[in-house]
């Protein structure tokens, strides 16, 4: 199957599924050291938080390159959020600095294209932040529930 | 301009005759007096083809590096190498600089008989061949329009640029025409993993164009050549503005202004603005 034909699928069942109780998709970068861990506490902590995000573990959020975020959104996702340590926190010690220079050019060149800037997101979550990391998808997910399916 | 063109041709017929370089890099009178195109000289006695005229607006700085460069070709020895000098309109210079700063290659490996219209270009030519008036108008208009763009609502936007890449026919002239697109392998070549298909459809052309903007972000020397090249008309230049623009606002960096600085991307401080993450 081809990309094109393959995200029209996708588009189509989201469209199917906005009309009754829709659900977005929310794909999640997460770096390994921080915010996975992270995400793995809230889990470990049996904190309740939506089950639309699809996490991704890299090895830094340094690796998320702005193509992964722009290809989820391609493929289907209806939202994308990108975190990691938090400044001065980075396992290889400036990565996150590097991340939040080129995550910003992004989020300006989508918003600028049209994408709404609620659809692509960015957190710092620590490896001892299991809660905020299940308030921060609950937000974001909240955000693109109110916005709806991508355009694509 | 008769006066740029003398002096063109005096500098590279001493260039030629005492060795100093292989080959000069300029205009030449095209098919008709409408049209200049670039061309290479080699011999003194083809000296007398270069000029300039407001038709010279190409950005020679092309020619000088990727796979074929002539500075930083894979299939010449790097003593093999000519020794390089070039016309450099403003625009060229501040691609040169913007190849400098990426280590492209060094300063010293190339002559610059330079044209200097008054805007700043971080960097000092060889030889100063003359001063042309600068095209305020051009970028006045392409700002206006970035502004029209800002101020519409996100569906509008989408919808604007949605039926622009929707024209792309995917010839890629607006990467082959460009001096910072000169990696080995382009990115919409690769097929392992493939990141967006090859033939023109609404989904790869949105995708291919997001990420050649992206991939010049704090680069891009808005030269504009990508939109003069463009056979379909989509307004690439308007995506390097708003882009050079933002960079400007949160980074104070100015792609081509200084040899010295690292180019914003490559670069951080720990005080970045972050107030757009939760």
């Amino acid at each position: 199957m081809n990309v094109t034909q393959e995200s029209e699928t996708v588009q189509t069942a989201d469209r199917a599924e906005h009309a009754e109780g829709y659900e977005p998709k929310l794909v999640a970068f997460l770096c390994k050291w921080c915010s996975y861990a992270g995400a793995d506490l809230a889990g470990g902590s049996r904190i309740k938080y939506p089950a639309n995000v699809r996490i991704i573990r890299v090895p830094c959020s340094c690796r998320i390159d702005p193509k992964l975020v722009v290809k989820a959104l391609e493929r289907g996702a209806d939202g994308v959020l990108v975190s990691g340590c938090h400044p001065g926190d980075c396992h290889y010690t400036e990565g996150n600095y590097y991340t939040r220079r080129r995550m910003l050019m992004l989020f300006k060149l989508l918003e600028f294209l049209g994408i709404d800037p609620k659809r692509v997101q960015m957190s710092w979550v620590s490896a001892s932040e299991g809660p905020k990391w299940a308030e921060v998808v609950e937000e974001v997910t909240e955000d693109i529930k109110s916005l709806g399916p991508i355009r694509t | 301009m008769k006066e740029i063109t003398k002096n063109i041709r005096t500098e590279a017929r001493k260039l030629l005759q005492d060795e100093r370089a292989d080959v000069v890099i300029g205009y030449e009178q095209g098919s008709d007096e409408e049209v200049a195109t670039p061309c290479f000289i080699t011999d003194v006695s083809q000296v007398d083809r270069l000029m300039f005229d407001e038709h010279c607006f190409h950005n020679l700085a092309k020619y000088l590096v990727g796979q074929e460069g002539y500075l930083t070709s894979r299939f010449v020895a790097e003593d093999k190498r000519p020794r390089v000098a070039m016309v450099a309109t403003p625009a060229t210079l501040r691609s040169i600089v913007g190849l400098i700063q990426e280590h492209q290659f060094a300063r010293d490996k190339l002559i610059i008989l330079g044209i200097l219209d008054g805007t700043p270009v971080g960097i000092e030519p060889d030889v100063l061949v003359g001063q042309i008036e600068e095209d305020q108008e051009t970028r006045a208009r392409i700002m206006a329009q970035v502004r029209e763009i800002e101020e519409m609502s996100a569906s509008e936007r989408w919808a604007w640029w949605e039926e622009q890449f929707s024209r792309c026919i995917r010839c890629y002239a607006c990467r082959q025409v460009c001096p910072f697109c000169y990696c080995e392998q382009c990115i919409s070549d690769e097929n392992q993993p493939q990141w967006f298909g090859r033939s023109p459809s609404p989904g790869n052309n949105r995708t291919w164009n997001i990420i050649r903007a992206l991939h010049l972000v704090g680069r891009c020397t808005d030269c504009g050549e990508c939109d003069r090249v463009c056979p379909v008309d989509i307004p690439l230049s308007l995506l390097a503005v708003k882009m050079a623009g933002e960079v400007e606002e949160a980074y104070g960096y100015r792609a081509g202004a200084d040899v010295e600085t690292k180019p914003a991307l490559h670069s951080f401080r720990p005080d970045d603005p972050d107030d757009f993450i939760r």
